[in-house]
């Protein structure tokens, strides 16, 4: 390998077929640090002349006796590539000083004493890439390898997981490495809860269609509407007293300052301190008096029937579930694929209502909160706010979409960690590249990535990009419950 | 493919280890390789005398659709220079195209690296021409012509090998159907014309240049046809030729095969199995641009090399023969830098 050229943080790397360098490799410049993101062709002049003599006559029509010392090297220097890395930094060796010498990354170069013709560049090994990172790499590491010449196994940190947005277009793999990191913060006994629009989350606790897993005891599904519970699967409702009546008011449509808005308002205080269901609001309602206005108690009583009728309201052990999994971790997955827009919007509400108030009571003290496609039941004014007041609250959420075009830019200036998988529209690389974790090479490096593949970045790579292929997670059904047009023969 | 053991056997030539290696100048973008041929004894210039009724006659093209058209041709350079002596590449191309079918075959004989210096050279080129000819020869080249004649041995073997496979074809060589001069054995060419012809093939010699000149105005032959129009031919040239006329092995014709092509010679046997004038018309029907038969064109372009491929054998020399390279330093630029 030669150095060619430098441009700003790039450098250009000629390297011969024998050598073997790829995307996501770490090399080694004298004590440079720099990442291949690209690799191209080294654009020979006479190379076009070149190929179109060769496919004058097609290579199927072609037979050829060349000297066996010669042939390994025809075609060597039209094969001639070159690799485009982006500096990262540079390997320093820090003495903790007591004699102990450890080689550590350090971001940025401020002196460039590279030589084109002494220079010598090797791959870095990616155990000393991830000890200079301060990351660990054993066989076991269940998440991932990394994508290099000599993969290694990549454990995530779930340490250092806070804001994350894991994304890419439809079938890259993002939800499968939702569920793998989901696996290991069950693992570290974090409690996550996943609200589900797709139903992706479902069979988490299996190990096949029939047979559960070890995860069984630490998963829970909520399901609205569902009227028993069935093995992990439970049903989900909002106690009233759990609610205010501006929520219920707003779930229900009821301006607010009106005459039936008042009543609620009344109810409320009437029961406050107590347990209270909707058997008791259609109580209150229906007592011409409490609610001398006819009108409006046929108002009331219709809202109360619509409430009813959603089967959204009901008694409910959320609480205790949520402190239950929050000791031994888990995960509480809210399955939001069957129901409208207007109930998830609801339940979503209720849910980080929930959340807060668990929170600042400190009645837990973190919690991992998934959102897949978010834009679908959060409006932007609340995902900000989840990214702004629940982390007060110990409310750590990971977004899970295939457009980031759909989030609030605070999500990308407050991310600490990055998983993209593969994109090949421009504009959702752009949106990307707003995150200032990564730099635009790298995520165009994203339009390369096969199914799987992903750059993580962030505070679990020590933000060190690091590109990963997600390993297959053996005794879980990761598959949700999406159907095929036509099944498979 | 064709048989070529024995004289790929026959084109090593081993140098010191060590020795350095002054590599020709390369440039990328452009292709590379000489293919001079004999066209006159020994010599230099032929003249040809110009006393006779010249008969321009037009050419029909025709297209031998169901005839199977075989070319050949070869390549050969210096990839640079060792003490006493240099290292050359070569390589062949046989492109065939079969009766009834419109695609093109090829087959690719090469690169071979040969290491020549005035020590091994006599060995090398005794051990080829032995190998080719079933002969010795007395004449060696020199140095600066030894690589053109061994690619000139190693292309008449394919064509000879060629004229005794291919039947009932049309068999295009680049060069002339000169016989008896050092590199061209009498009985050789004569044999490769006499297997064609038993196997019902025609041959056609194709040079676009020669040393043959009108004896008066000492220009060359090829100017018999300025001034006439279309796809044409001037026959006889032989009969006119004053040096040697017994040496070239077939009538000599000056042709235009395409109406705005160049002028080219070619010679074809006295005994071939379809006559000339059909052999023309099929030449003429074979031409594309600038009136060169295709195939023989893409013969010469699959066989020469790229400069890519130039720097490629040149590296392939240097770990074959262990040669440490030295650059030339041009003082020129360093003297005069404006």
């Amino acid at each position: 390998m030669y150095l060619l050229t430098k441009e700003a943080d790039d450098l250009w790397i000629v390297f011969s077929p024998q050598e073997k360098l790829r995307l996501g490799d770490t090399l080694k410049i004298d004590e440079i640090v720099a990442q291949v993101i690209d690799i191209q062709f080294a654009d020979l002049p006479g190379v076009l002349q070149h190929i179109l003599r060769r496919s004058l006559i097609p290579k199927s029509e072609t037979e050829e006796r060349i000297q066996p010392e010669v042939k390994s090297i025809v075609d060597s220097l039209a094969d001639q590539k070159v690799a485009l890395a982006k500096i990262r930094g540079r390997i320093v060796e820090i003495d903790d000083g007591r004699g102990n010498k450890t080689k550590s990354f350090r971001t940025g170069i401020s002196e460039f004493n590279l030589s084109r013709a002494k220079s010598r560049i090797e791959i870095m090994r990616q155990e000393e890439l991830l000890q200079a990172l301060g990351l660990k790499s054993t066989a076991t590491s269940e998440f991932a390898n990394t994508l290099s010449t000599e993969p290694k196994g990549y454990a995530i940190p779930a340490e250092r997981l806070g804001i994350n947005l894991i994304t890419g277009m439809k079938g890259s793999g993002k939800s499968y490495a939702a569920k793998k990191v989901l696996l290991e913060l069950i693992k570290r006994r974090v409690l996550t809860l996943v609200f589900d629009v797709n139903g992706e989350y479902l069979n988490l606790w299996k190990r096949s269609e029939n047979e559960p897993n070890d995860y069984m005891n630490y998963i829970r599904i909520l399901t609205p509407h569902l009227r028993t519970a069935q093995a992990s699967e439970l049903p989900f409702a909002i106690p009233l007293n759990e609610t205010s009546y501006d929520d219920f008011a707003k779930y229900l449509n009821v301006q607010e300052g009106s005459p039936t808005y008042q009543h609620l308002v009344q109810f409320w205080k009437q029961q406050s301190g107590k347990q209270f269901d909707l058997n008791d609001l259609e109580a209150y309602v229906s007592n011409e008096k409490n609610v001398q206005n006819e009108a409006v108690r046929i108002a009331l009583q219709g809202r109360v029937a619509v409430a009813k009728a959603s089967g959204l309201f009901g008694p409910s052990s959320i609480t205790s579930l949520i402190k239950e999994l929050h000791e031994s971790g888990g995960a509480i997955v809210f399955n939001l694929s069957r129901i409208s827009a207007w109930e998830r919007g609801i339940i979503v509400k209720y849910v980080l209502g929930k959340l807060s108030d668990l929170g600042h009571s400190n009645t837990i003290r973190a919690v991992s909160l998934f959102l897949e496609e978010a834009q679908l039941y959060v409006e932007p004014e609340n995902m900000v706010n989840i990214l702004t007041r629940m982390r007060h609250v110990g409310v750590f959420p990971t977004f899970i979409t295939n457009d980031p075009r759909t989030l609030p830019d605070e999500v990308f200036t407050l991310l600490d960690n990055l998983i993209a998988f593969a994109f090949r529209n421009e504009d959702e690389l752009r949106q990307l590249a707003k995150s200032g974790l990564i730099d635009t090479g790298t995520v165009n490096a994203l339009k390369n990535l096969e199914n799987k593949q992903c750059v993580a970045v962030g505070s679990i790579t020590s933000n060190y990009p690091i590109f990963l292929e997600v390993k297959a997670q053996p005794g879980v059904v990761m598959g949700g419950e999406s159907r095929k047009l036509v099944p498979s023969s | 493919m064709i048989e070529i053991d024995s004289v790929e056997s026959a084109l090593s030539g081993r140098i010191p280890k060590g020795a350095t290696f002054r590599p020709s100048e390369v440039s990328l973008d452009e292709c590379l390789g000489s293919s001079q041929k004999d066209d006159v004894p020994d010599d230099g210039e032929s003249a040809v005398r110009e006393e006779w009724e010249k008969e321009i006659r037009p050419l029909t093209p025709k297209y031998p659709a169901e005839t199977t058209v075989v070319a050949i041709d070869s390549t050969g350079f210096a990839l640079g220079y060792v003490p006493e002596g240099l290292v050359a590449a070569l390589r062949a191309s046989v492109v065939t195209r079969l009766a009834g079918e419109s695609k093109h075959r090829l087959e690719r004989y090469g690169p071979y690296l040969i290491a020549l210096t005035n020590t091994n050279k006599e060995d090398a080129y005794q051990n080829l021409y032995r190998t080719i000819y079933g002969e010795s020869t007395a004449s060696i080249p020199d140095l600066a012509n030894i690589l053109d004649r061994m690619r000139n041995l190693f292309e008449r073997h394919l064509e000879s090998e060629v004229a005794r496979h291919a039947r009932d074809s049309l068999i295009l060589l680049d060069g002339s159907l000169i016989g008896g001069t050092v590199a061209n054995p009498r009985f050789f060419v004569r044999n490769i014309i006499d297997h064609a012809a038993g196997n019902g093939s025609s041959i056609a010699a194709i040079s676009k240049s020669t040393r043959l000149v009108l004896q008066r105005s000492r220009r060359s032959i090829l100017s018999l046809l300025e001034g006439a129009p279309g796809p044409c031919y001037v026959g006889g040239v032989r009969n006119h030729i004053e040096q040697q006329p017994e040496r070239y092995l077939g009538e000599i014709y000056v042709t235009r095969l395409t109406p705005c092509g160049e002028p080219f010679r070619v010679d074809l046997p006295d005994d071939a199995p379809k006559s000339h004038d059909t052999i023309l018309c099929e030449l003429s029907g074979l031409a594309g641009d600038y009136g060169y038969p295709e195939e023989l064109k893409l013969a010469h372009m699959t066989c020469v090399f790229s400069g890519i491929e130039i720097l490629e054998l040149q590296a392939a020399a240097t770990a074959l023969h262990g040669l440490v390279l030295k650059e030339e330093v041009d003082v020129r630029p360093k003297i005069f830098p404006l």
